[in-house]
């Protein structure tokens, strides 16, 4: 019997929660990745050690298909976890956790190939791989070296499992929208209608003017909140920055965007994101923050 | 390699030798660098071995993805040796009465020398300087002792790519230590016996504690064999180490690992050469164990064009396209680091991934076909060419006009007129098809198949190939592929697209610098200089004339004054033609530099320049000492005659004998054909003989202004004789030197 999508999440939360991970929930913003997640992106910035597994529903606007399309959607889930420090049998860890879903290496080609993640809007990059299982991408693996534009210490090893491709792989179905989501029921019931209507809505419907001011609007209230003197509040201005983010991106896909206006939108966020990185490590490690390199505004 | 045991002992020119042993493990290392850590340990740990009196030899280094191994020859100790060091002159080094003084006793302490043990020495043999010298017996260390000390240099040696914080740290006095993956586990061995060293953690900026140390346990597959309740292995020696990990499904030696490959290919039926050929080393170094998987492709998939296909195999999946099957299913195969059990699901999964983006492809095939390639031209409105420079149908129909009006200058024929206009105007339509958006290396190979419904072959050929010639070799594509009218048509359409964006670029103050050329104009401008080189069939088109009629197309988005304009694009195209000919060893720079410098402008025929420089290095090298002296005497001649006014030669004014004989020479040279470079070459090599004596004998600034001027002219009729073929004054000459300067 072959795991079910909410099977493997179940799975991975029991795995990750005895290596000492609190399992949290995705961030309740729309965001394109579990990285932009606070518990990663804020997390992974300080000294303090950190354990967290959760899924994060991933919203990528130009990647919309209404649908149709067996490999690619809107909106899409990763399983996130982050291991900081980074232990250093973190590959085996990662390797067993591949078991613990059926997966038995030795019968498969289960391979690491280099593949660095950047993040260009969140000032973010690491090193690592992309893991193949027979071929086929499954998880993105990266020691982060950055986030916000701080040099990282220490480092967090991130784990991306890429939920519907795992499910696909196991039930053995070349259509995501064959997968079973729990028994008997199917991740086309599910959301094949969300896909269709979002992907409407931000190819065909949206509204750009609202979305170029929701956009302006977001990166201009985090700014204020960095600006605001008194006690912390970079975790408020973090959700507009996110904001900020999703509107960009529903303006991407909508077409509403030249070549360098899009450029210069990804860097108002990179420095905002930045900002907030710096004032989230100023806030809490001031004697840190000249180090790393943090830097606000 | 593979007889276990552990190291023997050798002796060599009686000295004890001993085996040192050296495994680097990692996690996953990138492939393409691998070859290259390889090298820089083997010459970093030859150069230290050496360095430190160890005589190092049979230096071997070994990679997979996980690992680096070392395996050399070492002295058991280092050489004893004796240095001499040198301290103060002798008459600071004693006092007047001859004794040593309290600087030569500071030198001899410092030394660890007894004072009798001083000697007075010149320090060049033969000089009357004296100093003092101490001559020290070093007797060399324990080479164990010697490597723990320099193994942690070599480790901080490596350079990579990208390196990596693992929060690492070495206690070499340098701290934080980065690398390209993290380090997993150490073997250093010297005959068996543990070379320390260790790295540290990184806590806090500071050290922590020990994370891994150098022992005598490597570490074999990550999976295989199955079952095995532990992966590590201990060893002695080399040849434990390679036996061990063959048994462990590692093959260590890369060349062996590519031969497993090449035979697993070719006993699928594939051919390992070409683009197969650099996938076969690229698959060697991703695996510890490779395993070659075949897949094959429904019949369904057939259909599809073969360009297409490989795009989808090669580009996005790295896999061998193979001969098709007897049912005519396209068949691949793909790298896998399993065993023969774990391989079938490879097979699968490989076929499911490929099978998943020919899906995709054919839809966007199917989908593109239901419209003609010239319906699309309007759409390419909708994408910018260059915010400066307008939209690609704006370029679309400007290359059109480019190619059609540069035809009638050139006198091609009113079809190739016609054909060339129409493919120029359809060249840049699968921009906007489904196919090119997913595949943007398939743009060119898309316009060409799609055109083929409605255009004659020639056009779709033209659109096929109009983003070649990339590389620089003459045989590259697409030589060899068109003729006829077809290539003519090619060669148009290619040159003005290129040509077009050039002047675009340039007109709006947008050059290459440096590494940085965003827009691939330098590849542009050899594009140009290939075609005309080696696609171009008729009369050579007037370049400055194209640009004119370029920059009058652009219109007002372009500023540059016309006239800069074509000086800018005659540098960069000059330029650009330097470096096809280095680039082809079509001859050595100082001929390239002669034959660009001869009285004829370049860029009028690049043809021409091409077929000068072959007849200067044949004919030089028939004979190099002739052309040696011939490249002084031009030397000469030119630094006399230079910015002199100079007439006709008149004979009657010679006075020495040598003027006389030089100008029978001139004249008798002046028969040989000038159009045919290489019979000039020679004839002005035969003249030799009397310019030697001419300036031997002659004195060219003499007092007489008759004289004086009579022999500028004739210094000047000899430089006139090649200085169409070359400037011989830009030779190498063995005096010298100024080869390259101006």
């Amino acid at each position: 019997m072959s795991l079910t999508l909410q099977g493997i999440i179940a799975t991975l939360n029991s795995f990750w929660e005895k290596q000492g991970c609190l399992i949290q929930l995705g961030v309740d913003a729309e965001v394109g990745a579990g990285t932009m997640h606070p518990e990663t992106f804020l997390r992974v910035l300080g000294p303090e050690p950190w354990r967290v597994g959760y899924v994060q529903p991933s919203r990528r606007p130009t990647d919309g298909r209404y649908g149709d399309n067996p490999n690619r959607v809107y909106k899409h889930h990763q399983y996130q976890v982050i291991l900081k420090p980074a232990p250093a049998n973190v590959q085996d860890l990662y390797l067993d956790s591949l078991r613990a879903l059926g997966i038995e290496p030795a019968d498969h080609d289960v391979r690491f190939e280099e593949d660095n993640w950047e993040s260009p809007a969140l000032g973010a990059w690491g090193i690592g791989w992309q893991v193949l299982l027979d071929g086929q991408e499954i998880t993105q693996f990266t020691y982060f070296q950055q986030a916000g534009g701080v040099n990282l210490s220490p480092i967090s090893a991130e784990i991306t499992y890429g939920l519907e491709r795992i499910a696909m792989y196991l039930q053995d179905k070349a259509d995501m929208f064959d997968v079973e989501w729990g028994a008997g029921v199917l991740y086309r019931k599910v959301r094949h209608e969300e896909e269709f209507e979002l992907s409407r809505y931000s190819f065909e419907l949206a509204d750009v003017d609202l979305h170029m001011k929701l956009f302006d609007g977001s990166l201009g209230e985090a700014k204020r909140l960095l600006e605001t003197a008194g006690p912390r509040v970079s975790l408020a201005a973090y959700d507009w920055v996110l904001r900020a983010s999703h509107a960009f991106n529903v303006l991407d896909a909508r077409g509403g965007i030249s070549v360098t206006q899009r450029a210069s939108m990804l860097l108002q966020i990179r420095k905002l994101a930045c900002a907030v990185a710096a004032a989230y490590v100023e806030d809490r490690w001031p004697a840190e923050a000249k180090e790393t390199g943090a830097r606000r505004g | 390699m593979s007889k276990t045991g552990g190291p023997r002992k050798r002796r060599k020119r009686g000295r004890a030798v001993a085996e040192f042993l050296f495994e680097i493990g990692f996690e996953e290392m990138p492939a393409p660098w691998l070859k290259g850590l390889a090298d820089q340990l083997l010459s970093k740990f030859t150069a230290v071995a050496a360095d430190e009196q160890l005589a190092p030899q049979e230096v071997r280094v070994f990679w997979t993805a996980r690992r680096l191994v070392l395996v050399a020859q070492v002295n058991e100790r280092q050489e004893d040796r004796t240095v001499v060091e040198w301290g103060p002159a002798a008459k600071i080094a004693k006092d007047a009465a001859g004794n040593w003084s309290k600087a030569a006793e500071g030198f001899a302490k410092k030394q660890g020398v007894p004072l009798d043990a001083l000697k007075l020495a010149p320090k060049a043999e033969g000089s009357s300087d004296l100093y003092v010298s101490a001559t020290k017996q070093i007797v060399g260390r324990p080479t164990g002792d010697v490597l723990a000390g320099a193994l942690p240099a070599i480790l901080r040696s490596f350079n990579f790519a990208k390196r990596m914080n693992w929060d690492a740290w070495l206690d070499d006095g340098r701290g934080a230590f980065e690398f390209g993956r993290p380090i997993q586990w150490l073997v250093a061995l010297l005959d068996g016996e543990v070379v320390p060293l260790t790295i540290f953690d990184a806590v806090g900026g500071a050290k922590g504690a020990a994370r891994v140390m150098a022992g005598r346990r490597s570490l074999g597959h990550r999976f295989y064999p199955r079952g095995a309740s532990d992966r590590g292995f201990d060893v002695r020696s080399f040849s434990e180490l390679d036996a061990g990990l063959a048994a462990r499904f590692v093959i260590l030696d890369p060349a062996r690992r590519r031969d497993r490959i090449k035979w697993n290919v070719e006993a699928a039926g594939g051919e390992v050469a070409g683009e197969a050929a650099h996938l076969v080393q690229e698959w060697a170094d991703l695996v510890e164990y490779p395993t070659v998987v075949v897949g094959s492709i429904p019949p369904e998939f057939a259909d599809l064009p073969d360009e297409v296909l490989e795009t989808v195999l090669a580009h996005h999946q790295k896999a061998i396209t193979l001969p098709r099957g007897k049912d005519g299913s396209p068949r691949f195969a793909a790298i896998s680091g399993c065993d023969d059990a774990g391989a079938v699901n490879a097979a699968q999964g490989q076929e499911r991934v490929v099978i998943a983006r020919l899906k995709d492809a054919r839809f966007f095939y199917n989908e593109d076909r239901k419209r003609t390639i010239e319906s699309r031209v309007d759409d390419l409105a909708a994408v910018t060419f260059h915010k400066g420079l307008g939209t690609y149908k704006q370029k679309a129909e400007r290359i059109s006009l480019l190619a059609t009006n540069l035809a009638g200058h050139v006198g091609l024929s009113a079809d190739i007129t016609t054909a060339a206009g129409r493919a120029a105007l359809f060249a840049k339509a699968d921009l906007v098809t489904l196919m090119v958006r997913e595949f943007p290396e398939l743009q060119g190979v898309m316009g060409g198949l799609y055109a083929q419904a409605t255009e004659p072959a020639g056009i779709a050929q033209a659109i096929r190939w109009h983003y070649h010639p990339v590389a620089v070799e003459p045989d590259a594509a697409p030589a060899g592929r068109l003729s006829g009218e077809a290539l003519e048509t090619f060669a148009l359409v290619a040159l003005v697209d290129k040509l077009d964006t050039l002047i675009g670029y340039l007109g709006i103050g947008v050059t290459p610098s440096g590494s940085s050329d965003p827009y691939g104009l330098r590849r542009a401008g050899q594009g140009v200089i290939r075609i005309l080189l080696d696609f171009w069939t008729g009369k050579a088109p007037n370049l400055d004339d194209v640009v004119a009629d370029g920059h009058r197309l652009y219109g007002a988005s372009v500023s540059k004054p016309t006239k800069e304009l074509q000086s800018a694009l005659r540098a960069f195209l000059l330029d650009r033609l330097r470096g096809v000919l280095v680039a082809r060893n079509a001859g050595s720079s100082d001929e390239i530099d002669a034959v660009l410098d001869a009285r004829v402008d370049p860029l009028a025929d690049v043809r021409d320049v091409a077929k000068r420089l072959h007849a200067l290095s044949a004919v030089r090298s028939e004979q190099r000492e002739v052309f040696a002296a011939l490249a002084e005497a031009f030397k000469r001649a030119k630094n006399i005659v230079a910015g002199t006014k100079v007439g006709a030669v008149d004979q009657a004014a010679f006075v020495e004998g040598a003027e006389g004989l030089l100008h029978a020479a001139i004249v008798k040279a002046e028969s040989a054909p000038a159009a045919d470079p290489a019979s000039r070459l020679r004839a002005v090599a035969a003249v030799r003989g009397e310019v030697d004596s001419f300036f031997k004998s002659v004195m060219v600034m003499a007092d007489d202004p008759v004289l004086k001027t009579n022999r500028l002219a004739l210094l000047s009729r000899l430089l006139n004789l090649v200085y169409e073929v070359a400037d011989l004054s830009k030779l190498a000459s063995p005096a010298g030197d100024s080869a390259t300067s101006s």
